[in-house]
């Protein structure tokens, strides 16, 4: 009866493990959509994390300012449209090298967000997104464990299918998957790669303030500066390892949310390892899965015109 | 509509018409954030700027953070051109320090210059195996080196905090730092009066060394080679992946050596904040130089100036972060400018189809 109860306690345990991690990993899951969106149509967009840190700057600012998270959603969704358009230009028109305007804008954001934010720091949150209540639930305690979130994680869940679906199913996924792997293809179809490339860098771009927006104003409602702390770069860890697909971004997402989650959640089970080098697990962790994932599966799911700007022949 | 032809050549003089344009746009776009936000942007900088630009202190005070800021540099420069990203300098350079720390607190007795050369050997070797480690995973396993890179800067921000909080906390002070190290483990003042120690040689004759070494031998020639033509290097019969492996240990190294050279000439101990985001700021320079050594001095030059002028507009009330976004705007402009430099633009009126053409295309067609 003892160890039927015991095995029960770590079976709670792990799903709240669980659950604690897909809460951790939704904004990994935000973020990660957007980039399979617009690594799809061939743009690396290494500016991620700055695109997540005025995201969550600009959310809680507005929420401040306006009491209303929702407002607060739009006005991160209108800044980071803008902003996206401005990097799609540079990269895509000014055909600019992708990684290191990525880096430069993520340097840019990281200041501006700073100076920004900074009546912010030390506030209290006005509107957050607070966990729904399900009293259908209340019978079944795991259910509720793992089902009592707030809504943005079904959002995300939900995007991430129709993303899935829009990709493989419909024929603007086709034509999207065309911009990255085969942009001449298309282009000699008629259809213009670089509308394409612009409309999904600015898809990633605003779903990745969106990411940054769920950390500020539902994951730990504050502004603290580089509160996104490399989450944007176990992005493009969990692109890479979800083979560029949205519905495996999710376990990635999750699976990186479990981390973080741990990396906490060991030092309090009384594990005897400093807990500075616990937190590294979140940082170590996206290397050593994408090594495992490597070794297993050699194929290279890579869009083959990653990174390189399309160019019309002109003959 | 707009016809862009490629050029063969870039005008060194575009490029620097491209680069001072970026800089004045960038400076503008601050400071209207910065009016925005009710500071008063454009008094602050012109005393800043001329404190730190035009004063002779200033300039002495520019060259010291020139030291560590054109070595990260370089440790961008030599992976760069073998054709790897190395955006990890931060922890290189973080690694560098823990070696030089590591020495300088386990012997203390040691006379001075043989204890600054162990340190500076210890540094090297720690933030160069750091370098080895952070490019295996892309030669082996194809993950990208941008991503272990980048992942190294946190890793090691823990490393750091985990010695001065725990292993090597100093036990006089509460602030987060190692022991003050021995005046043997310092290196000496090259001006008096000023904080220019000797480390600043050594930096420019590593800058000039490198220079030469990439420009005229032929480790450089087969190094350059193996970045601008990996499948060419291959059938010419070089080991790409010696010159993988060696480009991010060289440059990791000169990281270290950067953070050795910081903790023994400017900052005496270890503490988390020594770099004032170094490993980013040598990303700007490098690109800003377009990746030349040379131009290394003299961009770094003009960006070291902006870092010692953060710390002086932090003191008049401004944001320091003011710094990181005039840093990411001058590289955003310059990446976008090269355009102009790789590119001509001209405008080409597209030619009206008079009516009898139009009627024969349609006749061609139906036929």
């Amino acid at each position: 009866m003892k160890e039927a109860s015991k095995k029960l306690m770590d079976f709670r345990t792990i799903v709240w493990i669980i659950s604690m991690g897909m809460t951790a990993g939704t904004p990994l899951l935000f973020s990660s959509v957007g980039e399979v969106l617009s690594e799809r149509a061939g743009v690396l967009n290494i500016g991620i994390e700055g695109f997540m840190l005025m995201g969550a700057m600009t959310g809680f600012m507005v929420s401040y300012q306006t009491g209303n998270k929702w407002i607060a959603l739009l006005a991160v969704i209108g800044v980071c449209c803008i902003l996206g358009l401005i990097f799609s230009f540079v990269l895509i028109t000014l055909r600019a090298n992708q990684i290191a305007a990525g880096i430069a804008f993520t340097i840019l954001c990281a200041g501006l967000s700073t100076i920004l934010g900074k009546p912010f720091i030390g506030v209290v949150a006005r509107d957050t997104f607070k966990k729904l209540t399900l009293s259908s639930l209340d019978k079944f305690p795991l259910l509720q464990l793992l089902f009592k979130k707030d809504l943005l994680v079904f959002i995300a869940l939900a995007l991430a299918i129709i993303a899935w679906v829009f990709v493989y199913k419909t024929k603007y996924g086709l034509h999207l998957r065309a911009a990255g792997d085969d942009p001449s293809t298309l282009d000699s179809l008629g259809i213009n790669v670089i509308v394409q490339r612009y409309i999904y860098t600015t898809l990633g771009s605003i779903l990745a303030g969106i990411g940054g927006a769920y950390l500020s104003l539902a994951y730990s409602p504050s502004w603290i500066e580089g509160m996104v702390a490399g989450r944007g770069w176990i992005t493009i860890a969990i692109v890479n390892f979800a083979l560029w697909n949205p519905l495996y971004a999710i376990g990635g997402a999750y699976l990186f949310g479990i981390f973080y989650i741990l990396s906490f959640r060991l030092e309090a089970a009384g594990i005897a390892v400093p807990s500075y080098f616990l937190r590294m697990l979140p940082y170590i962790s996206p290397i050593i899965v994408l090594i495992l994932s490597k070794l297993r599966n050699k194929k290279n799911y890579m869009p083959k015109y990653l990174c390189l700007p399309y160019i019309r022949e002109v003959k | 509509m707009i016809k862009i032809e490629s050029r063969r050549t870039t005008q060194i003089s575009t490029a620097i018409w491209v680069g001072i344009l970026s800089v004045l746009i960038s400076l503008l776009i601050s400071i209207i954030v910065l009016q925005f936000m009710h500071y008063h942007p454009i008094k602050i900088f012109l005393t800043v700027f001329s404190k730190t630009y035009l004063r002779l202190d200033g300039i002495l005070e520019n060259l010291v953070s020139l030291i560590p800021l054109s070595l990260c540099s370089l440790a961008v420069v030599v992976p760069a051109k073998a054709g790897f990203w190395n955006i990890g300098v931060e922890a290189q350079f973080y690694m560098g320090a823990i070696g030089a720390t590591g020495i300088a607190l386990a012997f203390p007795n040691l006379p001075g210059l043989f204890l600054i050369s162990l340190m500076l050997v210890a540094g090297i070797l720690l933030s160069g195996l750091f370098g080895f480690i952070c490019i295996i995973p892309k030669i082996k396993w194809g993950v990208s080196e941008i991503l272990t890179t980048l992942l190294s800067i946190f890793i090691v921000n823990y490393f750091v905090k985990y010695l001065v909080y725990y292993a090597w906390e100093d036990p006089k002070t509460v602030a987060a730092q190692t022991p003050e190290f021995v005046n043997a483990a310092k290196l000496p003042i090259l001006i008096p009066d000023s904080r220019l120690h000797y480390g600043f040689i050594l930096a420019v004759l590593l800058v000039l060394g490198i220079g030469f070494i990439l420009k005229r031998t032929i480790f450089g020639y087969e190094l350059r080679l193996t970045g601008a033509n990996p499948r060419g290097a291959e059938y010419a019969g070089i080991d790409i992946k010696k010159y993988a492996y060696f480009s991010m240990i060289i440059g990791a190294a000169l990281a270290g050596i950067a953070g050795v050279l910081e903790v023994s000439g400017v900052v005496f101990r270890l503490q988390p904040t020594i770099s004032a985001d170094y490993g980013f700021s040598a990303f700007v320079i490098a690109w800003v130089s377009r990746l030349s050594p040379i131009a290394i001095l003299f961009i770094g030059y003009l960006f070291s100036g902006l870092e010692v002028a953060g710390f002086k507009m932090q003191m008049m009330g401004l944001p320091s972060s003011i710094v990181a976004m005039l840093k990411g705007l001058i590289l955003l402009f310059v990446l976008a400018g090269e355009t102009l430099t790789f590119y001509k633009f001209s405008w080409v009126r597209e030619k009206k189809k008079s009516e009898k053409i139009k009627k024969i295309e349609k006749a061609q067609i139906s036929n």
